[in-house]
Parts: structure tokens; sequence; C-alpha cells
């Protein structure tokens, strides 16, 4: 079922984390640390759909992705004394994400349930759809049902840390560099794995190039 | 028109179908009802009690570093407050060396008793005989009573050489001050 979404969430990871950005974060950080824990409401608010749409991305189910979301906070929360403000808020809680979700995926290995989220058309879909359709010569609403699934079911064929990567910088639009830093790994290793994933992906999805 | 068709034929990237997926995102309902489940589990977090093996492993826990910790300032305070009478001092070790040289004559040596309260201290009744080989060879009146010098060395034969052994006189001859049996 495809609804649309008026609502058009700002990519926060395709702006630059400023140094304002990550003062912000550890002002709050600070509070919850000193016992306000109400404050921690306001990371919440602020990171969730980054979040959440890496791990949807990575699990390809919708509920999982909520369950394990607000597991990743809970995590955070109860870690938030260990956090010295070394790396960004905003790294320390990817990286607690990813761990999750790459320990949840290894769990889950043999369940495989796919539960999609809805599409919102206005975020980036629109000029992508238009030419699929017109090259196809299908309706518009089958053909992104059909995207969705064969985008989804590619990501899930990739190893968790290929899928990660991927996920990190062509959909959450991540630099290189601050992947290497949430994965702890070196650039090279996220440039390769960035290779090979989308070598695999291109084979996947060959449907719809050329 | 005519631009929608040139778009089309347009070669799609990949990572165009990627970006696609950013276009999946949950509406208001889903958030609120995410924030309402969250709400509920950190309550849960914040208020569940550790499961009772826990909690009596951290006890047990607590009560040996308690022990531990009672035994150790006890065991310091021991060292520094008591001190026992036998226990030699910074003091007692320099008279020693002053006093205890084996080149010393060991006739002269009177042992005192430090570090003992005056109605222990005991007279002594012994003397320390000390040889010195130095001394002895240009001692006229010392007179050699060693016998043959003689050093017995191990011989390896075969794989066993416990027993085997060989007297080699030494190139002293009866000048050497000793004899030296391994």
């Amino acid at each position: 079922m495809v609804t649309i979404n008026p609502v058009v969430e700002t990519l926060t990871s395709t702006k630059e984390v400023s140094l304002s950005e990550r003062d912000k974060d550890w002002i709050v950080v600070q509070k919850v640390q000193a016992g306000h824990v109400g404050a921690f409401d306001q990371l919440v608010q602020k990171y969730r759909g980054q979040i959440f749409s890496v791990v949807y991305n990575m699990t390809g189910n919708r509920e999982d992705a909520s369950d394990l979301t607000q597991e990743i906070f809970i995590k955070a929360f109860q870690a938030m004394n260990r956090f010295k403000g070394k790396s960004t808020f905003f790294t320390w809680l990817y990286r607690i994400a990813i761990n999750n979700t790459i320990t949840f995926i290894k769990k889950t290995r043999n369940r495989r349930f796919i539960n999609y989220e809805n599409i919102n058309e206005e975020v980036t879909a629109a000029d992508i759809i238009e030419r699929l359709t017109a090259k196809n010569r299908t309706e518009k609403a089958v053909l992104i049902q059909e995207l969705q699934e064969r985008l989804n079911e590619s990501l899930l064929k990739l190893s968790p840390k290929h899928r990660a990567v991927v996920i990190l910088h062509e959909i959450e639009g991540l630099e290189h560099a601050r992947i290497a830093e949430i994965t702890k790994t070196s650039v090279g290793t996220v440039r390769s794995r960035l290779h090979y994933a989308k070598q695999q992906l291109q084979i996947y999805l060959k449907d719809y190039f050329g | 028109m005519s631009d929608k068709r040139n778009k089309g034929r347009e070669e799609i990237k990949l990572e165009e179908l990627l970006r696609f997926k950013r276009s999946e995102r949950p509406d208001q309902t889903f958030w609120n009802k995410f924030d309402c489940q969250l709400h509920q589990r950190m309550l849960q977090t914040l208020i569940k009690k550790k499961p009772w093996h826990l909690q009596l492993a951290n006890g047990f826990t607590g009560l040996i570093l308690q022990f531990v910790g009672f035994a150790l300032a006890a065991t310091v305070i021991m060292m520094l407050v008591v001190r026992p009478s036998w226990v030699v001092t910074a003091i007692n070790v320099a008279f020693l060396q002053e006093n205890f040289s084996v080149a010393k004559s060991a006739a002269s040596m009177q042992v005192t008793m430090v570090g003992l309260p005056q109605s222990f201290k005991v007279p002594a009744d012994y003397q320390i005989d000390a040889i010195s080989a130095s001394e002895a060879i240009y001692d006229p009146g010392f007179e050699h009573y060693f016998g043959v010098d003689a050093i017995q060395v191990a011989v390896n034969s075969d794989t066993d050489y416990s027993d085997d052994s060989v007297l080699i006189y030494t190139a002293f001859g009866d000048e050497s001050i000793a004899s030296l049996v391994f």
C-alpha cells in the first residue's frame, strides 16, 4: 500500500555536523549524565528518524526496526555515563545502532520476514520514478511497489557489514571518514566494502539499468 | 513532454535507485506510537530490579571486598605501629656490617644484642673464629694441615657420568692453601 506523506523530514545526515551541533548535543548529554532524565528526550527526538532509517534499511522490517530503534535508545541511555565526548554523540549513537542491528541480523538469520515502510514520494523518488515509468511503460504505483521490493531484497542479500556501508553512504549520505569512525574501520576498508557492495547490487538490479 | 522521453532514455544509475530508499519514511502516527512505547520501556528499565542471583552475587562480592579491605588495613596498621624486637633495623644493619667483617680480628669481637631491652642483654660467652685465606699465607705461625691438594672433577663417560671421577692435582703443589673436592 502506498500512501503519500506530506511531512518531509530533512535528512540531517546529509548536512555536516558542525561544531555547534556537537556542542549542543554535549550540553544535553551532560544534563542527562547529571540526572535530568527528561533531557534525553531531546536526543531521541533529534535522532530517532535517522536511527530508524538505518535500522529499517538493514533489517527490511518495519516492526523489527521500531523495536530495535527503541532498544538502541535504551542502551544509549543506560551507557550515557560512559560517553566521555571523545567522538560526537551522533557517531556514538550510530555505532550502537549498527552494532546492535548486526547482532540482531545474525541472531535472526533464519527468520526473514519483510514488512515495508510507506513510501513518501515527495522526498527524492519523484524524478527516478518518472524516468522508470517512462522507460518501462508501467503504472506508477506498480512500479514503485516493485522497485521497493527489489531494492530491499537486494540489500538483504548483502552481508550485514557491506549492507551497513551502502546504507550509511548512499541512503544516509554519510562521508567515508564518518562511516569509518562509526564502524571502527579504515577509510580504505569502507571504500572497498562500498565498491564490492555496489558491484553486487548492480548484478541484483540489472533489469533497471541500460 | 519530449524532455520526459529523453529522461526515460537516460541511463539510470545505482545511486539514484538507492536514493529511492530515502522516501521510505514513517508517518506521524508511527512516531506517536514509537514515543509512547519508548517511554514505557525506559520507565521499566529505570525501575526494573536485577534478578535474585545477580543481587546475591553482588552482595557476596561486596562482603568479600569489605573483608579484604579490612584485612589489608589491619595488616598495614600492624606493620606500622607494632614492630617486633627481632626485626633488624637500619642501625643494626650498619652495626653488623661494621663489626662482623671476616677480615677483622675475630678475637676482639663482642656481639651485642641490639634492639632488646637492657634486661634481656646477655654477655657474649663465645668467640667467632674467622679464617682469612689471605692472612693465612703470610702468617708464619699458620700451619698447613690440608694434606694433598686435589680437585676432583666429574668426567663425562658415555651417557652416565655420575660415578666417574678423576683426581687432578693442582699446579700449586705444597704452596696451595686448600684442597677443593667437588
